[in-house]
């Protein structure tokens, strides 16, 4: 049985101001987590009070209060919108992006006392992929995913001459999505790593089912390469302003000279296999979908693969140790000095000294990233469906 | 408390109990430094207590014991990065109501030997005191039930909260503006609530699983002593304990060479258990190039089973205890030192005492007579009650019954030496006059700073300890004061307080019990 149908096509009269407040909210969250981490690599000492940790905390609370303003507003002031375009959860009426949000929002708050027992139980900040983190991760994702809800409803009511605005609010907060995952990818990600599978598995599992959900849904001609490319600025305006500031290590032992902030690494190149996501999803045949994510799992992973094994190799290089792609600036104070900067290692280390050996890229090894990158493809290709049907 | 109550019928089992000792550094079952000296013209006394995990905050006091300190800052150094790898010291803040009280925190990022460079300025100008402190874990913090009732609340929250955003994105996110939901809409909304659960189920399974790893990869990873092995051996009829390392991170060189500290590269407590009757304080040496086994001539005291606490400092300055048990075979009345390869070390001592006695809970400490009511061994200005985990005063006082006046000696280097044991074996803490520091760590680091560094006396390998001799401000011929130390755990303690008078080594016993902290 479809859906009963009430009213007529939808009016969307210009941007509301909630679409303003969660952009913002959003990139406080991206600027304030790498501001956090640049902070803990060039000066160690954490408090509740960081100037880090206000950025991410004022990202919260502007989307968690955003959020239930819209909520109580269609609860309680405007019903008949509540009933119209609102979503309901438990006697309450809000859009879907609101509850989104809020779930992240308290999801943020959750992992606060946790973290704190963490740091008392286990030592500060062992690593960045820790249970009370991850509890956190999940929360600012909520929230910027709630974000992007709240602006692709908007996009997706939209007629053909309002519709480009909205469009790029999302690709936007979408963007922001991206950046969340490099950001937790970190560890895994640096750029002695990049001759190892590891570094593309994790890769393959965490980026094509954002950049296909992206495409699917975004109506931007090039979604995923626009949301790609905003990433990279975005990323790439943090490795150029970091290292303006100055900073001083407050913590022992410190075995560099540490003078400004330190910037995150240089940013995975994704919009060259976000361009052909891009092709791949917009091809006017009616190709099956678990063919397209297998073809589409394959050139990212090619595509991919092929640019960073060279690419990596310049990161390292002498030509990298410049202002513009920072190869000799991104190691914390704690990192003694040495040639194992500029090499691709064979080793990982635990928190505990325990050498982990990396994988070695073989033809095998890409063929079995590939089924993990078509997999995360097929779930973006789901999800991007949903999110191009959201009304609500 | 009926009579019965108040007696503590405590025979050790410290055979048993020595798997409590196993958070051990320079001392067994606390952590916390004690230290009392001079910053430069300045008497001061620290107190770091360090976190108990790694990166950790320690808290660190220091308390002016003259005049004229305007300002303390402290600096904390890590051994292989030196002093270009600290961090700018931070003023440690002056404790509302009390002038002569400063604190700080101290971030102790990494595991390993460290310094805590105390430099104090007044009207005197600057004296810098260097404090050294082991960064390492040895505590697993339980949750509080009142957390844990917030964290599962919240759980809860974001459970079903989540599980019911699931149902209402297949519901209605999807639907027309001004639409209802049907019926088939709704089947599969509580289809995918369903699975929503399942994911959930799995993800906090999951976490729960990647939380119990983190855990016991920690648990392994707390710090553990070197492990020995302990035998004694019989030559020329003589007895002689053999220590030998049998930990394997030893064997594969992780830990740095063993220097001597006061002229020792291994100071030993020796007593008989479960009575802590036979007393002895010796002095194993290395008998291999490598360090692997350390052999001492066993002082002529009656046999049975032993425990054994060696204190020992690695070249990185990081201190620790190591603890065995061994038998030791009954005593024949002959020794023949003569044709051994190894020394008795003229500065090892021991003491033939008496059995741990039934501590009256009322009446905390009971002392011996030092030499068969020859001499007198005093505990001065002793509180009616010993709270554990509050600061006791520790000052002895000498007296001749027979000959009226006395003077302490230099007993290798110090005043005197201290030995503490909670009567379980779970805590054992070494002191000397100037704390519980290990000097030949502290040596090292002044070494390493370049500032008021004292030079190795090239003969008879002792270092010059004047420095060392005590607390001034507390010292008088016949006395010898402690820094104040905390008890960390409540129960029956036995303290052994040796000082020298006229060349010989004199070993008091006090008796005691600590009581419970008092909550507030």
């Amino acid at each position: 049985m479809s859906d009963d149908l009430n009213h007529g096509p939808p009016q969307v009269s210009g941007i509301p101001w909630y679409c303003y407040v969660i952009a913002i909210a959003s990139t406080c969250i991206a600027v304030g987590l790498q501001w956090d981490i640049s902070w803990h690599m060039t000066i160690g000492r954490d408090t509740f009070w960081t100037p880090a940790h206000m950025v991410i905390y004022l990202g919260g609370i502007l989307g968690g209060v955003t959020s239930a303003v819209l909520v109580f507003k269609m609860t309680f002031f405007d019903k008949n919108e509540g009933i119209n375009s609102g979503v309901r959860f438990w006697g309450f009426t809000g859009p879907m992006g609101a509850w989104v949000c809020i779930w992240g929002a308290v999801a943020m708050l959750t992992s606060a006392p946790f973290d704190d027992w963490w740091h008392n139980a286990y030592g500060l900040d062992v690593e960045i992929i820790s249970p009370p983190h991850m509890v956190l991760a999940a929360g600012f994702i909520a929230l910027v995913f709630g974000a992007m809800l709240l602006t692709l409803v908007q996009q997706n009511r939209s007629n053909v001459s309002s519709i480009k605005p909205f469009s790029w609010f999302y690709t936007y907060t979408s963007a922001i999505l991206i950046l969340l995952m490099v950001i937790l990818t970190t560890e895994y990600s640096f750029t002695n790593k990049h001759h190892s599978l590891e570094f593309y598995r994790i890769s393959a599992l965490a980026y094509p089912v954002v950049l296909v959900a992206i495409g699917r849904s975004s109506k931007l001609k090039w979604p995923a390469t626009t949301a790609a490319l905003i990433y990279m600025l975005h990323r790439c305006i943090m490795v150029w302003v970091l290292p303006l500031f100055e900073g001083q290590p407050l913590l022992a032992p410190i075995y560099r000279e540490v003078t400004h902030f330190i910037p995150p690494p240089f940013p995975v190149l994704l919009f060259i296999p976000a361009v052909a996501i891009d092709l791949i999803i917009l091809r006017p045949d009616r190709m099956n979908d678990w063919i397209r994510s297998l073809a589409i799992g394959l050139t990212f992973v090619l595509l991919f693969f092929i640019v960073h094994w060279y690419f990596s190799e310049f990161l390292l290089s002498e030509s990298a140790r410049n202002w513009f792609f920072s190869g000799h600036l991104n190691k914390p104070y704690w990192a003694r000095v040495g040639p194992y900067e500029y090499e691709f290692w064979e080793y990982d280390y635990k928190v505990f000294g325990h050498p982990i050996p990396l994988t070695p890229v073989s033809l095998t090894g890409l063929f079995s990233v590939s089924i993990i990158a078509a997999i995360s493809a097929r779930v973006g290709l789901w999800w991007g469906q949903w999110m191009r049907q959201a009304k609500r | 408390m009926d009579e019965t109550g108040k007696k503590m019928k405590n025979k050790l089992s410290i055979l048993i109990l020595l798997g409590c000792a196993s958070l051990s550094i320079a001392h067994v079952g606390s952590l916390n430094v004690f230290y009392e000296g001079k910053a430069g013209t300045y008497p001061i006394r620290v107190i770091i207590r360090p976190p108990g995990v790694v990166p950790g905050l320690a808290e660190i006091t220091v308390r002016s014991l003259g005049k004229g300190v305007e300002r303390v800052t402290v600096q904390p150094v890590k051994w292989d990065a030196g002093p270009e790898g600290a961090p700018p010291p931070d003023v440690a803040v002056n404790v509302s109501g009390d002038k002569t009280l400063f604190s700080s925190e101290l971030w102790l990022m990494d595991f390993g030997s460290y310094s805590v460079n105390v430099d104090v300025y007044g009207e005197q100008g600057h004296g810098r005191s260097i404090v050294p402190v082991s960064s390492i874990a040895t505590r697993k913090l339980e949750m509080s039930p009142a957390l844990k009732g917030i964290l599962i609340f919240l759980m809860i929250f974001l459970f079903s909260g989540g599980i019911t955003i699931i149902g209402a994105a297949v519901r209605e996110s999807t639907l027309e503006l001004g639409s209802k939901a049907s019926k088939e809409r709704k089947r599969k909304s509580r289809v995918s609530m369903l699975f929503g659960t399942l994911i959930f189920v799995g993800l906090l399974s999951g976490g729960r699983m990647w939380w119990t790893s983190i855990d016991n990869e920690y648990q392994e990873n707390l710090f553990k002593p070197i492990e020995v092995t302990s035998e004694v051996i019989s030559k020329n009829d003589t007895r002689i304990l053999q220590i030998s390392i049998t930990d394997e991170k030893w064997k594969k060189g992780l830990y740095p060479p063993l220097i001597p500290d006061h002229g020792k590269i291994m100071h030993t407590y020796f007593m008989r258990i479960p009575g802590l009757d036979a007393f002895s304080h010796i002095h194993p040496v290395a008998i291999d190039q490598d360090q692997n086994t350390f052999q001492v001539i066993v002082p002529p005291l009656p046999g049975g089973d032993f425990v054994l606490f060696a204190d020992i400092t690695h070249e990185s300055g990081f201190a620790q205890t190591l603890i065995d048990t061994v038998t030791v075979p009954e005593y024949s009345g002959l020794e023949f030192l003569e044709d051994l390869h190894i020394d008795r070390d003229p500065d090892d001592s021991w003491k033939m005492g008496y059995p741990l006695p039934d501590i009256d809970l009322d009446s905390p400490v009971r002392s011996s007579d030092l030499v068969n009511g020859k001499f007198l061994m005093e505990w001065l200005n002793l509180p009616d009650r010993i709270i554990a985990e509050k600061e006791v005063e520790l000052s002895f006082k000498v007296t001749d019954i027979t000959r009226g006046h006395l003077s302490l000696e230099p007993y290798m280097g110090m005043l005197s030496h201290a030995g503490i044991l909670r009567t379980d074996g779970s805590v054992f803490l070494h002191l000397h006059p100037i704390g519980s520091i290990s000097m030949a760590s502290q040596q090292r680091f002044e070494q390493q700073s370049g500032v008021n560094a004292r030079i190795e006396s090239m003969h008879d390998g002792h270092m010059d300890h004047s420095k060392h001799m005590g607390n001034e401000m507390h010292r008088t011929s016949e006395s010898v004061s402690y820094p104040p130390i905390e008890f960390p755990r409540s129960g029956q303690y036995r303290i052994w307080v040796q000082v020298k008078v006229r060349g010989e080594v004199l070993t008091g016993i006090f008796d005691l019990y600590v009581h419970p902290p008092i909550l507030s």
